[in-house]
């Protein structure tokens, strides 16, 4: 139980490599099997819009063992700016939110502000951006609120509709520590966070 | 420069953001995420959970034309149940928008203040304790506080804006003047041998109900001690809490004092009894309930805690600010000050099974 996050990010990363492997044809003058590939560089941005679902996993205690969130499935949504660094690689900001209920009704915030990379292999008319972000979580449990570290790794399917417009699917793996080491609360409530959003996008790049 | 170097300063930066921020920093007494994975859902009886429990709780053995003990709470309105179970009935007050103010029994009598801020006044239950005896007892003053003391009714009584106060009791046809004016009065008690009533200063006095006077009672273990919330008298033995966070303790009638700090803002007192061991609970602003830590000599030094059973798994309870404390064997019921009331079971005196009402 303790491998699953990265055994499911291990395989991500190798179903993509096959894809990274393919090589994508490229637009030619020759008849109806012209299509055109777009192509970014630095300066190219995107924005990304994104909604769905929010999957609470497990919480893990620093000693490895693995507990229920005891959260109602939720809901998450968050907007995305993308700055194209080549025509592989895109760095940007990403700011969001999710929600979702304790068994009394509680509700639970949280409202990531991240940095986020990523790496897109391209299989024309499809993206499979394999992406890391990382930052703040705003946390808010009824009067409870906190700012803990967050890490989120992801991989997307997009389907690029035209040069502008693309749509898909996202993947993303949320891990945030919420970790105590004075008295109150003890070091032993510390935990880690364990949460997948599972999202749709629409993408623009401009 | 190369690639690495050139990416070192920011990464370095992030690293040390991050880190300052991997360590929560927090005021609050629990984890959040281990809060969640404890929160168990709460059994729940029919009495509505947004209620604020702000007009007392009351035990009525059965009598007169009452057929069962039962368990009264005024909580905007009347509500009662069967104190062996069963769901909550609710009385519809005696005039449009009243709100219950207090609920006392005295002899065989369940009174009732109400007031909808404009109008006021005391009423009665019928014999049946399940509805009102129309018209008004008393309506010259709002009554702010209605208690039951030695078996007669003592209404606290003054303006809104706390002026005119006057502490009076029933003689049967009226309730008239104990001879305490101009003090606010938050409760009441009797341990055998004196009147005690506590608000801003602390009352004693012996003789009848209307033996009361307006000077306060003074003792040194007393001194600088003010905004006694709650007393509670247990065979001879009296508790008195404050909000600025004293408990304090005389086992015969204000000879010997015992008091003790801590930092908690305490509403009501109450005990219950289980295998043997009383238990005296404290009810508190913002933390729900705590326990005197000594179960046979209930020493007020002894320590607080919080009660153990499922109350840590229950965070509407735990965080809640009680108001009311009704203590009854095994049985407590803690009205709040906006998730209704809520039962601890203490059968098991180590592990009270906590349920909301």
């Amino acid at each position: 139980m303790k491998t699953k996050p990265f055994f499911w990010a291990a395989l991500l990363l190798f179903a993509a490599s096959g894809l990274a492997a393919q090589t994508p044809r490229q637009g030619s003058d020759d008849g109806d099997d012209y299509r055109v590939v777009p192509t970014y560089s630095l300066g190219n941005q995107m924005l990304m819009i994104n909604a769905g679902l929010f999957v609470p996993l497990f919480f893990q205690s620093p000693a490895g063992d693995i507990r229920s969130t005891n959260l109602s499935l939720g809901g998450v949504g968050s907007l995305q700016w993308s700055a194209f660094l080549n025509n592989e690689m895109t760095l940007g900001l990403e700011g969001g939110g999710m929600f979702a209920f304790s068994p009394n009704e509680r509700n639970l915030f949280m409202l990531p502000v991240t940095v986020r990379y990523a790496y897109i292999l391209r299989w024309h008319p499809l993206e499979f951006p394999l992406s890391i972000a990382a930052g703040f979580n705003f946390t808010k449990l009824d009067s409870s609120f906190q700012i803990l570290p967050i890490l989120k790794p992801g991989a997307s399917v997009y389907w690029n509709y035209s040069p502008e417009w693309a749509f898909g699917v996202n993947f993303i793996y949320w891990w945030s520590p919420n970790l105590y080491t004075g008295a109150t609360p003890p070091r032993s409530q510390s935990r880690f966070g364990n949460f997948l959003e599972i999202t749709f996008s629409a993408l623009y790049h401009f | 420069m190369s690639h690495g170097k050139r990416f070192g300063a920011p990464a370095a930066l992030a690293a040390i953001v991050f880190s300052v921020f991997l360590f929560s920093c927090s005021d609050d007494m629990e984890g959040v995420f281990y809060s969640l994975e404890i929160e168990e859902k709460a059994a729940d009886n029919s009495l509505p959970n947004a209620l604020a429990v702000s007009g007392d709780i009351i035990k009525v053995t059965a009598g007169g034309g009452i057929t069962e003990d039962r368990y009264y709470i005024g909580a905007g309105s009347v509500f009662y149940r069967a104190a062996s179970g069963g769901a909550w009935a609710r009385i519809p007050p005696p005039f449009r928008g009243g709100m219950v103010a207090g609920i006392a029994r005295a002899g065989s009598d369940i009174f009732v203040a109400v007031s909808d801020g404009s109008r006021h006044g005391l009423f009665k239950l019928d014999a049946a304790g399940t509805a009102y005896v129309p018209g008004s007892l008393y309506s010259d003053k709002q009554i702010q506080r209605l208690m039951s003391v030695n078996d007669t009714l003592f209404a606290a009584v003054g303006s809104q804006q706390g002026l005119n106060r006057d502490l009076l009791y029933w003689d049967g046809a009226a309730l008239v003047s104990t001879g305490l004016s101009g003090h606010t009065v938050e409760a009441g008690a009797w341990d055998g041998t004196a009147y005690w009533f506590v608000g801003k200063n602390v009352f004693r006095y012996t003789g009848g109900p209307g033996n009361g006077s307006s000077t306060p009672y003074s003792h040194s273990e007393l001194s600088g001690k003010t905004g006694f919330s709650d007393i509670f008298a247990d065979a001879g033995t009296v508790y008195i809490c404050t909000s600025g966070g004293d408990i304090l303790k005389t086992p015969d009638s204000g000879v010997n004092w015992t008091s003790h700090y801590y930092s908690r803002n305490f509403t009501s007192i109450a005990k219950v009894t289980s295998g043997g061991e009383s238990i005296i609970i404290l009810g508190e602003d913002g933390d729900g309930v705590f326990e005197l830590t000594d179960r046979t000599g209930n020493d007020v030094a002894a320590g607080i805690q919080q009660p153990g059973g499922n109350f840590r798994k229950l965070p509407d309870l735990y965080r809640s600010t009680v108001l009311r404390l009704l203590g009854d064997g095994t049985q407590l019921l803690a009205g709040t000050s906006s998730v209704g009331a809520w039962r601890g079971d203490y059968t098991i005196p180590d592990y009270p099974v906590w349920s909301q009402e």
